[in-house]
């Protein structure tokens, strides 16, 4: 599977973390974890494979989401990455226009609304 | 005659000031001569009648607002038992009919004090009044004298007016102040009440997630599950776990708050204790590849709260497991300190830098490295902890750890205080009380707080001078440098270890506002106040006392005494900061008026500036609630967020693979328990938005059939295992609503008449008037008793008894919110045993955004 595609999922909760990596993988997708914004953006700089889209927590420490989308729209190499705001806000979608993801899912997610938010692997 | 008392009403009577005294109804019990001639009424004709009634708004005059600022201020004499100053009013006063009746205008700077029975209620207010409208008239005069008489005359009625405008806008600024702190404490029920329901009611769907798991996991022949299954079945149930603690935390937190938590003292072996709940970490630190080491002891006999103290550590000790990175350490040492006992929890995680080691224990405070970064965790467990720790009468405090990480140190009395219950073996030890009050154990809780940073030393009296200056009050020096920390750098600061020096420093300084403990050494913060109040240059100077919540009388007695407001500690700082503001608000505008009144000159912006202030707090209050929403929204979701997608993951693997029926059953109730909890979380989020502002809704224009069938969708699972069938009828009925909770409306309605109706079919009938659509849900369930009818639609009120089935009793509550904001109505009928109805009818758009629905209508395809 030389062409699988490949989905970066950055989330401080490890368990949560892993759970998603562990039902996108079974759905055949390649998965790359960062346990925050920074890790995120050392990967992708570093020559991780380019993912073709990022799953963002929002709430996170040393980076959250805010400083992380901020960081990857200065970045032209980054810019076009698709990005899933995945969050517990109550109301994200209205109270942080400013973030302007591809698409906002509220957690706790359903599988099939998360999957049809990925270009298909 | 020289033993008889004076007649006290003949003086009353015959003093020189306008008096009127009112009854608490308002009714005007007695006046003076001079009240009565500058109103020009007689006494027989005014006593035993209301005030409002005697003198009304002059109905010439629409923009009179005498009346209503008068009503507003002596309600709030009578709520606060404290004077009231209003500002100068132009009053319509009626001429009587043998003076040729009208109304006469006059200019009053009304004071309303109150008088207190011996039962401390008000018993009388006293309205005094200083006529100052020969004052304004003779300015009148005198410009009418001058040779630039008209345009002199012109600018001064310009300044009145504006004198007059911006008294209102203080009237209204006092009116959003109240409301603000109306809306502040409405906040804190709420949230005590949120604990409590979510707490309660999550935790039975947690049990049924956890209980058949851990029999799936722990019977016989469950080695038989594949190792993978074996993994994701351990994993779902450490989710829920976790789920579990936050529930304790939060149920913990509300019985903390409504102070129903109290310590059940027994002779415990803390050494083992404390190696019992290192122990029960080790797997889960091995895990993760840290060394724990625990070093206590071998016996250390202590009076102490064995199950709370287990706690505090517990969540000392996951907090450091959750925050030390992967083959880190982490140290638990117990040792021994003359009649206290020390725990130290440390580990070589990323450490708590200085400035957050006092906020690290306040709830909901997230850990903010002041970049704007947070640290993730509840901070909830440290609040618990703290909170356990005051009420053993301990303390906690946060300090850096040899380890490199951070090391969080709890001292305990090793004796219970003197008069607590001890179970077994009880030995009263009279030197053991400690007999710390809740004020001095804070106090100490500052005593081991390291000291501040440069920043937060209090700074001298310098600097911009547009800043307030604040006074310091406080003989600790450390709890001084911890207000100065929260009050810099907005204001300046000058501090006063004492009172005797804090009247030296206002005399000298004279500053904006005075912020004093209410426990000092020699002379105590009442003391300070009542000395400061006699002096008339600082009589009216704003006072914020700090106190302890325990005493709430003494509280009580200082603003009686003329206090302005108080501050409770262990208090946040925005808390103080916002008091502290509000009263530097008040004052500088009271002192713009005085100056604009004696030079008829105002400073417009400034006052605009000071309103702007008084706004932004309000905004501050709304970010609160939402910030709790948010918070508490996080830290629910989350463990679910992980829990549901394994389960659906488990649930697809299942299917693709086959994994035993049993696997399949578990994974697909665990969801449907999944989903019971997002929905109760849900639920109490709406519940608390409702209850804090204004529901706003997301208008989009859909056929009302489809929020009724995602209701019925999200229902099906529920209404098969009911066998309720539920047919729709009607047509399409097109308007403009908001769909997502429209649906909630339909989906909470038709969920009650599954749950109350099992068996019988449910009939969804939707008819459309020329502007209204009618949707009706009749079940043939039990019905509802006549005598709960009128009630099904308030909050917390339920058809069932409680245990019987889920929810929280809010379903129909929030419809009925939902159905009002879209300025529609409800209504349920039933005849016990034969079913409900519940009706809702709604116009096919709210009145406010009808006129734009043509233009929708085109967009709409």
């Amino acid at each position: 599977m030389t062409t699988e595609r490949c989905v970066m999922v950055v989330e401080d909760d490890r368990d949560v973390r892993e759970a998603i990596a562990w039902v996108l993988e079974d759905a055949g997708y390649r998965v790359i974890t960062a346990e925050n914004g920074s890790v995120a953006l050392g990967l992708l700089r570093d020559g991780a494979p380019r993912p073709s889209a990022i799953i963002l927590d929002l709430m996170m420490p040393v980076m959250d989401g805010w400083q992380f989308r901020a960081a990857q729209a200065s970045d032209p190499a980054l810019a076009d990455i698709p990005v899933i705001c995945l969050t517990a806000h109550p109301n994200a979608e209205r109270s942080f226009p400013e973030l302007r993801p591809n698409v906002w899912i509220q957690k706790p997610p359903d599988l099939g609304v998360l999957l049809a938010a990925l270009p298909p692997a | 005659m020289a033993g008889d008392p004076p007649d006290f009403r003949a003086l009353f009577e015959a003093a020189p000031g306008l008096f009127l005294v009112l009854a608490p109804d308002l009714r005007i019990v007695a006046a003076s001569d001079a009240y009565l001639r500058a109103t020009m009424t007689v006494r027989e004709e005014i006593l035993g009648r209301g005030i409002f009634d005697v003198f009304p708004d002059n109905p010439a005059d629409p923009e009179a607002t005498g009346v209503r600022n008068l009503r507003t201020s002596l309600e709030r004499v009578l709520r606060t038992r404290g004077p009231d100053t209003m500002a100068v009013q132009k009053y319509d006063v009626r001429r009587p009919a043998a003076e040729g009746g009208g109304f006469e205008e006059r200019f009053w700077s009304p004071i309303n004090s109150p008088v207190l029975g011996a039962d401390g209620e008000v018993a009388y207010i006293i309205h005094r009044v200083e006529d100052v409208t020969d004052f304004v008239h003779l300015k009148q005069r005198e410009h009418a004298l001058s040779e630039r008489a008209e345009g002199l005359h012109t600018r001064t009625s310009e300044l009145e007016g504006e004198i007059f405008r911006r008294a209102q806008e203080l009237q209204s600024a006092h009116r959003e102040l109240e409301g603000l702190y109306d809306r502040t404490k409405q906040l804190e029920e709420l949230k005590t009440r949120f604990f409590a329901n979510v707490s309660h009611e999550l935790r039975t769907p947690l049990t049924l997630i956890l209980g058949p798991l851990r029999e799936m996991l722990e019977r016989r022949g469950a080695d038989r599950l594949g190792r993978e299954d074996r993994h994701r079945l351990e994993l779902i149930a450490r989710q829920a776990r976790l789920l579990l603690t936050q529930v304790n935390d939060l149920l913990d937190l509300s019985r903390l708050d409504a102070g129903r938590m109290s310590l059940s003292y027994a002779e415990a072996d803390l050494a083992a204790l404390v190696r019992r709940t290192v122990d029960a970490f080790t797997s889960l630190a091995e895990g993760r590849h840290l060394a724990l080491a625990v070093e206590a002891p071998t016996v250390l006999p202590a009076q102490v709260d064995p199950e709370k103290v287990e706690r505090i550590l517990a969540n000392l000790l996951s907090n450091a497991v959750r925050f030390t990175p992967e083959a880190g350490r982490i140290r638990c040492r117990l040792s021994v300190d003359g009649d206290r006992a020390t725990i130290r929890v440390e580990d070589s995680g990323p450490g708590i830098a200085p400035d957050m080691r006092e906020a690290v224990f306040e709830r909901f405070r997230q850990v903010d490295d002041g970049a704007g970064r947070r640290l993730g965790g509840t901070g909830l467990g440290l609040a618990i902890a703290k909170d356990l720790i005051d009420l053993h009468r301990g303390a906690i405090r946060v300090e850096p750890s040899a380890l490199g990480g951070a090391a969080f140190v709890v001292e305990l009395p090793l004796r219970a205080p003197e008069g607590a219950a001890v179970r077994t073996a009880p030995r009263i030890d009279e030197e053991s009380a400690s007999g710390a009050t809740v004020g001095q154990t804070v106090h100490q809780l500052y005593d081991h707080a390291p000291a501040g940073d440069a920043a937060a030393q209090p700074a001298a009296a310098e600097g911009d001078r547009s800043r307030p200056l604040v006074l310091v009050v406080d003989d600790h020096r450390d709890m001084r440098s911890f207000v100065a920390s929260c009050l810099a750098p907005e204001m300046r600061i000058v501090a006063a270890a004492s009172g005797e020096e804090a009247i030296a420093v206002a005399e000298r300084d004279a500053p904006d506002v005075i912020v004093s403990d209410e426990m000092m050494s020699g002379m105590t913060g009442e003391e300070l106040l009542r000395e400061l109040r006699r002096r008339p240059a600082m009589s009216g100077l704003p006072f914020i006392v700090l106190t302890a919540k325990a005493d709430e009388a003494f509280r009580v007695r200082m603003l009686a005494s003329g206090a302005q407001d108080h501050v409770v500690k262990p208090f946040v700082p925005e808390e103080l900061r916002a008091r502290v503001a509000n009263q530097v608000a008040v004052k500088r505008t009271r002192e713009i008026l005085q100056r604009a009144l004696a030079t008829q000159r105002g400073d417009i912006e400034d006052l605009a500036a000071q309103l702007a202030e008084r706004r932004s707090a309000a905004e501050r209050a709304v970010a609160v609630r939402d910030e709790f929403l948010a918070t508490a929204s996080h830290e629910l979701r989350t463990p679910l967020t992980a829990l549901q997608i394994r389960l659906q993951g488990l649930l697809a693997a299942v299917g693709r693979e086959g994994g035993g029926p049993r696997i399949g059953e578990a994974a697909e109730s665990a969801m449907a328990q999944v989903r019971r909890l997002d929905g109760l979380i849900n639920e109490l989020l709406d519940v608390t938005r409702l209850e804090a502002g204004p529901l706003e809704l997301e208008l989009e224009t859909f056929d009302i059939r489809e929020a009724v069938h995602a209701a019925i969708d999200e229902l099906s699972e529920q209404a098969e295992r009911a066998r309720t069938p539920i047919t729709v009828a009607g047509g399409a009925v097109i308007g403009r609503w908001d769909r997502r909770r429209l649906t909630r409306v339909v989906s909470n309605i038709l969920g009650n008449a599954i749950k109350f109706g099992p068996g019988s079919a449910v009939l969804i009938a939707l008819e459309r008037s020329a502007d209204r659509v009618r949707l009706e849900i009749r079940d043939g369930g039990r019905g509802i008793p006549p005598e709960h009818l009128p009630r099904i639609f308030d909050r917390f009120v339920r058809a069932a008894p409680m245990r019987e089935y889920g929810g929280l009793g809010l379903g129909l509550y929030i419809a009925r919110r939902i159905v009002e904001a879209h300025e529609g109505t409800i209504a349920a009928e039933s005849a016990p045993g034969r079913g409900a109805t519940v009706t809702v009818e709604l116009p096919l758009a709210p009145a406010a955004v009808r006129w734009d629905r043509r233009a929708d209508a085109t967009t709409a395809k």
